[in-house]
């Protein structure tokens, strides 16, 4: 008894020392976006401080930050169906049709997740320059969904694997072909694992820097390009890169929440068989 | 930083190899249509028409320089016709999206080049010499010419001959103090850096003060602070044949200075950058500071400042009255792939001049390089540090533009650090850089 009593305080008290560690950052963050230079600047630090919504005000009205969140929210939604529209398919095939070197196929997919950023930049921005497609969203739609769509065929492929195959051989014995028992029957099934693949991709291609510093275009700088702007060649506008850090953490924060029960039954689905 | 940059070592390499045939045959821009001698619509403005000219601009991203120029691009394209588009990107990752835009199918009409990367760009052929726009006196205003920038200024901007960008964003490292903490501890306004030394090592721990608030961290600004320290002895890093130059003695001196009022500093001095040790100071944590120009605006802005107006402004010197300081600068330069380099010009000419200059200068606490900003007396009023930068800048050598310079570079600042640090004595760092200077210039 004592010693379960002990396990458990032991436990809490890991969480909380990871939940500090996770979250005091942001909390600073989100201080900080409220704060005067002179309140972020203080040598001591100052919880008890008048709010401001100047840096807001600066981020949103002189620098227009609401142009990077459309970007990031065109090129992490364009990504993410694409990803999810040609990657799901594959992950059924890979999962339940007989294909010859069905494994190698899926290491090859998985390969390219594997390879550096760093490598593949250049080599695109050659690809999109001949293609006329520099900076345009098109090119970042594209870019990013090379690296998510290997992540949602072998994300989805998992979850395809884990649902019994009866279901859908009883739906192709009530007349339904592959495809319909596809679309019927195993996509609903694996919905929570869909939903938690989306919302992956989407924090993939929303966090993503070096494609967009690299392929984006005035018009088309995404979030992360546009906080980074805020550490200038002789200061860093800590003001406003908090109110700008915290302005691009909403609208994830929030899609968090609202898939929170997707992405926990998404994550845990088929952990247990049975 | 380190990460970004091996790869965009790397990265324009490969992209040189795998475009140069594709890109081979390309002709190069033009100069587009319009008129580039048409006189400014409004007195003051800029010259030329450039109706439906679309220009796009590359420099770093950051207030009040983006917002300043952004203003500034508006204003233009009313008075011209054109528009011009900022392409603002962090400073970090400027020379690697510049290369690669550069490198490839073009892009950009108007860079902002530094120094460290300059003599690269102009050697790859990237910019496009402006010699014919300077002396063409129908592009320019009335009276206006090469000879209206500072000439050592201007000089910066030439590669081979040939001038290729026009400066701005002047400024040099020099000595803030508080006048107040040196009244109450009865010492002397400092007249040499032994004097520096002396009073931060005096007033190290008073009243919880540091003595020094100094840059530490690898970055550039160590190296011109070093840059400034050798040329108070008359000593540089190289000469006009890129060889070696450097004066052991020299370098131990100003490595020996640099250790003394570290060791006065704020802890995690290693860590500061300009902006920290800038903060430091205004956030009255140092009683002197010494750090570039435009980091000391920070000291005066009540917004950050709680010490502001209680500081005095003077230029580095080893020995009394014969003050130093390095020329730093930003050049702007007009890409050979341009196909509107008549615009680019005309937004160059009208802003790199003093009148411009002077909208963000208080702001930004930068100095135009032209010769009518320094007669602005509004202005020079609004910058208290201006008198001490001029006076640095009576000797001064231009911050590096060797293609070869930032290896040494590094390698000159990893040498104090580890002399701050005590791994290595002001005569074994001297000795570190002098040989990193020689393996960079080869």
């Amino acid at each position: 008894m004592k010693t379960n009593r002990g396990w458990t305080v032991a436990s809490y008290a890991i969480v909380a020392a990871f939940l500090v560690g996770v979250l005091v950052p942001i909390a600073a963050v989100v201080l900080n976006s409220f704060k005067q230079p002179n309140d972020i600047f203080s040598s001591t630090l100052k919880l008890a401080f008048s709010p401001t919504l100047d840096n807001y005000s600066k981020v949103l009205g002189q620098l227009q930050f609401q142009d990077f969140l459309v970007n990031s929210t065109v090129v992490a939604a364009g990504s993410t169906v694409l990803s999810i529209v040609v990657g799901v398919p594959a992950a059924y095939a890979l999962a339940r049709l007989p294909l010859r070197g069905r494994e190698l196929w899926a290491g090859a997919i998985l390969f390219t997740r594997m390879v550096p950023a760093v490598a593949l930049v250049v080599p695109m921005y050659v690809i999109f320059q001949r293609l006329e497609l520099l900076g345009s969203y098109t090119a970042l739609i594209a870019a990013h969904t090379t690296f998510n769509l290997p992540i949602v065929v072998w994300m989805m492929r998992s979850f395809f694997e884990e649902l019994p195959p009866d279901l859908e051989e009883a739906a192709l014995v009530d007349g339904a072909n592959r495809l319909g028992a596809f679309i019927r029957v195993a996509v609903p099934l694996t919905a929570p694992g869909l939903a938690a693949t989306s919302v992956l991709c989407l924090l993939f291609s929303w966090n993503e820097f070096l494609f967009a510093l690299v392929l984006s275009g005035r018009g088309t700088q995404t979030v992360p390009i546009g906080v980074a702007s805020f550490i200038g060649t002789v200061s860093v506008d800590w003001g406003g890169s908090s109110a700008a850090a915290v302005l691009a953490m909403l609208p994830v924060f929030v899609l968090g929440l609202a898939a929170q029960r997707f992405l926990v039954r998404g994550l845990t689905f088929g952990a247990v068989k049975g | 930083m380190a990460v970004y940059r091996r790869w965009s070592i790397a990265a324009v390499a490969l992209l040189a190899a795998t475009t140069l045939v594709a890109c081979g045959s390309d002709d190069g821009g033009g100069s587009g249509s319009g008129d580039p001698n048409a006189a400014p619509a409004t007195a003051g403005g800029p010259m030329g028409r450039f109706p439906g000219a679309k220009l796009v601009l590359s420099r770093w991203a950051g207030d009040p320089w983006t917002s300043g120029q952004k203003t500034a691009a508006g204003e233009w394209g009313t008075a011209t016709g054109g528009t011009l588009d900022l392409d603002a990107v962090p400073y970090e990752n400027l020379h690697d999206k510049q290369a690669l835009t550069l490198t490839g199918a073009g892009g950009y009409d108007i860079i902002y080049v530094h120094p460290s990367w300059f003599g690269e760009f102009a050697k790859a052929g990237y910019l496009a010499p402006i010699d014919q726009y300077l002396a063409d006196a129908n592009r320019n205003p009335s009276g206006f010419s090469a000879d209206s920038y500072l000439p050592n200024v201007l000089a910066q901007g030439k590669y081979d001959g040939k001038q290729y960008c026009l400066p701005d964003f002047v400024s040099t490292t020099v000595l803030a103090y508080r006048k107040d903490v040196f009244e109450a501890n009865g010492i002397a306004e400092p007249k040499t850096l032994d004097d520096v030394a002396a009073a931060a090592a005096q007033l190290n721990g008073k009243d919880g003060l540091a003595g020094m608030s100094i840059p530490g961290k690898r970055g550039g600004a160590v190296a011109d602070i070093m840059g400034s320290l050798i040329t108070a002895q008359g000593n540089w890093w190289y000469d006009d044949q890129a060889k070696s130059t450097l004066d052991k003695a020299a370098a131990a001196k100003a490595v020996d200075f640099y250790v003394k009022v570290a060791k006065t500093a704020p802890s995690g001095v290693l860590n500061f950058h300009v902006d920290e040790a800038a903060t430091a100071a205004a956030q009255g944590k140092a009683a002197m500071i010494i750090s570039t120009t435009p980091s000391l605006q920070a000291l005066e802005d009540p917004a950050k400042s709680t010490t502001a107006g209680k500081w005095g402004y003077l230029p580095l010197a080893f020995t009394a009255g014969k003050p130093a300081g390095e020329l730093i600068y930003w050049n702007w330069c007009i890409a050979e792939k341009s196909t509107n380099k008549d615009a680019a010009y005309s937004f160059l000419q009208w802003y790199t001049n003093g009148p411009q200059q002077a909208k963000v200068a208080v702001a930004a606490a930068t100095a135009g390089a032209t010769k009518d900003f320094y007669t602005n007396a509004e202005v020079a009023a609004k910058l208290p540090f201006l008198s001490a930068m001029n006076d640095a800048l009576t000797t001064s050598n231009p911050q590096p533009s060797l293609a070869a310079w930032p290896k040494a570079q590094d390698q000159i600042e990893l040498a104090v650090q580890e002399a701050i640090e005590g791994k290595k004595t002001p005569d074994q760092a001297a000795d570190a850089m002098g040989q990193a200077v020689a393996d960079a210039l080869g």
